[in-house]
């Protein structure tokens, strides 16, 4: 039997905000299974009158592609969070950041080092 | 790559520094991007000695301080300075983001470049850690080769360097550099010439022995 692996999961974190993981090698096909995953859950949080807020993590991922870059802007584009928090290794800072200024999302996506440091700005307004 | 980056930055203000003038003080914002249209400019901070340490050589068609800007950290984490004379073309980081806006093909070309840049600036830093004196200055001239060297039978670095300057790049004292560099005269890889010239064959030989990666 072939072996299945996960390459994303999506849930919603006790605080309040979607979370989710990236794991191993990330395509077209498998950001594009985590849109819809964080948007399904965007979509929950919105019809209860909460923030939109996701946190990604993506300290696991081992490679993108192009596709996965372009599906990722498009993500972007039409998720209707309020703030999208991503935390990696540089390289992926690097990536995440550029495409959401592609995206034309600077103002709400933001890419860190730690995961406390994302926690920190997606939940800035709580204070 | 080059000339989509050059394009970015084609409406850019043009500004000239002279040998020595610092660029961007360690702790600034990042107010401005650079792209450099000539001349070289060197990263560095300060050990404890108080010595300067060269982590990294920026030349023409490279961008600064850009991983700092795409990685959102609030201040550069170094120092900037001009080695020789050089121009610079600056825009602010909210012009890239207008012009990367709906364009993937150039937020590609931005994040290969920056890919690139940060892979050469992580094999510096791991060769800052080396503690051995041969292996440190090899690397050194491999990176000077690629990215200040004209040339192709004798490769000319385009940078005047003194061995404190090489010190300060390899993170050895000058006397171990001017030891090793007379070896590696005697050996043909450096030559006597006006400025640093190298056998690019020889030294290519000399990096395989010593597993230097490139």
């Amino acid at each position: 039997m072939e072996k299945t692996t996960i390459k994303v999961s999506t849930f919603l974190n006790p605080s309040g905000f979607v979370e989710q993981h990236y794991l191993g090698d990330q395509d077209g096909d498998s950001v594009s299974e985590g849109v819809k995953e964080v948007d399904d859950l965007v979509d929950r949080l919105r019809s209860e009158g909460k923030p939109a807020l996701v946190l990604v993590d993506l300290t696991e991922v081992t490679s993108t592609n192009f596709d996965s870059h372009t599906v990722a802007v498009r993500g972007m584009k039409e998720v209707p969070c309020d703030l999208l928090a991503v935390y990696g290794p540089l390289s992926l800072q690097v990536l995440i950041n550029t495409l959401s200024m592609v995206a034309g999302k600077g103002d709400i996506v933001h890419a860190f080092g730690t995961r406390i440091e994302a926690l920190r700005w997606l939940r800035r307004n709580d204070e | 790559m080059t000339s989509v980056l050059q394009k970015l930055f084609e409406n850019g203000k043009i500004k000239t520094y002279s040998k020595e003038d610092i660029i961007i003080y360690e702790g600034d914002p990042v107010v401005h991007l650079h792209h450099i249209d000539s001349g070289y400019v060197k990263v560095f901070n300060f050990i404890n000695s108080g010595n300067e340490r060269i982590i990294f050589i920026y030349g023409p068609g490279d961008v600064f301080p850009l991983t700092t800007h795409l990685s959102r950290r609030q201040a550069v984490g170094n120092f900037y300075a001009a080695m020789t004379d050089v121009q610079v073309r600056m825009i602010e980081p909210r012009h890239l983001e207008q012009q990367l806006k709906d364009d993937i093909d150039k937020g590609e070309m931005l994040i290969n470049y920056a890919y690139d840049i940060n892979q050469q600036f992580f094999q510096r830093i791991d060769i800052l850690s080396v503690n051995d004196a041969r292996h440190k200055l090899v690397s050194l001239l491999v990176f000077l080769v690629q990215k200040a060297g004209s040339g192709t039978s004798l490769v000319h670095i385009d940078i005047p360097l003194t061995h404190q300057d090489i010190a300060n790049m390899s993170g050895l004292a000058r006397e171990s550099v001017s030891r090793q560099m007379a070896l590696l005269k005697k050996e043909g890889v450096v030559q006597d010439s006006r400025s640093l010239a190298i056998d690019p064959v020889r030294l290519r030989k000399m990096g395989e022995d010593l597993a230097i990666t490139t």
